[in-house]
């Protein structure tokens, strides 16, 4: 774990440094405004911010955090279909050592954004946004579809996973020129029973991959903590996402799940497989979900 | 010409305000006045060019219906405010 965090709030940007004793902490900017992620990478600082009448904006710092420069948004082009306003980034992702230059932006509404130029500029990923299961998203938290994690692949850059909001989650092998809907097993309660299944429509939160073992994935998902031995590529027999408690509840879903060594002795996962298992006699939020046969040990 | 001012703060952006324009719309006006001001553009109009959502304006005194807001006609010595709407009270 870092000595050095980052911390975005809806009431600015504070950084945590650990002492000997305890952690000191330091605001840093952006007083009284939604930051809703901070990225730091390669000497840079990138903050996004939501202002609440002002709409969403983005911010770098080559100094630490001492000085910032705003930058151009990322703006849905007028002749995208359906062209939306920009109303939140919800998530920044580096393009990885091979691409020091490239960023990636996943925004509300679900557009995905990508600059060469460390945020100078933005480009919509059309080829994402005109995907035909796109007309099936729908949002979560929000009023429309987000982005809400991204994560290249260590191994190649140019691989990079994304996890929708309500839309599933994705792969492109070539950088964002094309996409396949992965995910294959993952469950959805909130849906009508014979849609529970569609790889598209599912509400996957934070999806975070294990530096040591990049194929390893862990998904927090609207209804339950699932994980992945194959970067995500699962098929339905397989069932290959291990699900960690179906029709759990939302606490339980909203729950930050940090990545171990390939998460077997991952002392959070494990906890929540015990709380489930514990919780299976307990009245189920979704009945029309099938019971789960066990929560499973991880 | 319209006189424009703006709201607290946008004048962290908009240090030199109040500012002038001419235009026989607020749209027009602001337009005008943002074209010279390009950094504050995005604070008071969204992506597509719209007024955003939490943003009201006055026009000499009478706070304008969101949705014409842009298009209200406006004299040569009008005086607008661009302000916060009292979103979520």
């Amino acid at each position: 774990m870092s000595d050095h965090l980052l911390i975005a709030t809806r009431k600015g940007l504070f950084a945590l440094e650990r002492k000997r004793a305890d952690w000191d902490s330091r605001f840093i900017g952006f007083e009284g405004v939604a930051v809703t992620n901070v990225l730091r990478t390669d000497g840079v600082i990138y903050a996004a911010l939501k202002h609440g009448h002002f709409g969403a904006k983005l911010h770098r710092s080559d100094d630490d955090g001492a000085t910032w420069r705003e930058l151009t948004a990322p703006a849905f082009p007028a002749d995208a279909a359906d062209a939306p306003s920009l109303f939140q980034i919800w998530t920044m992702e580096t393009g990885g050592r091979t691409h020091l230059d490239r960023l990636w932006i996943g925004a509300i509404p679900a557009g995905l954004f990508r600059s060469d130029d460390r945020g100078e500029t933005w480009q919509l990923v059309s080829s994402l946004w005109n995907v035909p299961e796109r007309k099936r998203w729908f949002g979560g938290g929000y009023d429309a579809a987000g982005i809400h994690s991204i994560s290249p692949d260590p191994r190649d850059e140019d691989r990079v996973f994304l996890a929708i909001s309500c839309g599933g989650v994705w792969e492109s092998r070539d950088a964002g020129d094309s996409w396949s809907v992965l995910g294959k097993g993952l469950f959805a309660p909130y849906v009508p029973p014979e849609q529970a299944e569609d790889s598209a429509i599912q509400d996957p939160h934070r999806v975070v991959r294990c530096a040591s073992a990049p194929d390893v994935m862990w998904m927090q998902h609207h209804a339950g903590i699932y994980r992945s031995t194959d970067a995500g590529a699962a098929v339905a027999a397989d069932r290959r996402f291990r699900f960690c408690g179906r029709g759990a509840s939302a606490s339980c879903a909203n729950r930050l799940v940090r990545p171990g060594d390939q998460g077997r002795d991952s002392h959070a996962t494990r906890r929540c497989a015990v709380r489930h298992a514990n919780r299976r006699r307990r009245p189920k939020l979704g009945s029309h979900a099938p019971r789960p046969a066990a929560a499973r040990r991880l | 010409m319209a006189e424009i001012h703006f709201t607290s703060h946008l004048r962290t952006l908009v240090t030199d305000g109040p500012l002038s324009a001419e235009g026989a719309t607020v749209g027009e006006a602001l337009t005008k006045v943002l074209a010279a001001q390009p950094h504050v553009r995005g604070y008071v109009l969204d992506d597509r060019g719209a007024l955003r959502k939490h943003v009201c304006i006055f026009a000499d005194g009478e706070r304008l219906a969101h949705d014409g807001a842009l298009g209200r006609r406006i004299g040569s010595d009008t005086k607008l405010y661009v302000m916060q709407a009292l979103s979520g009270g």
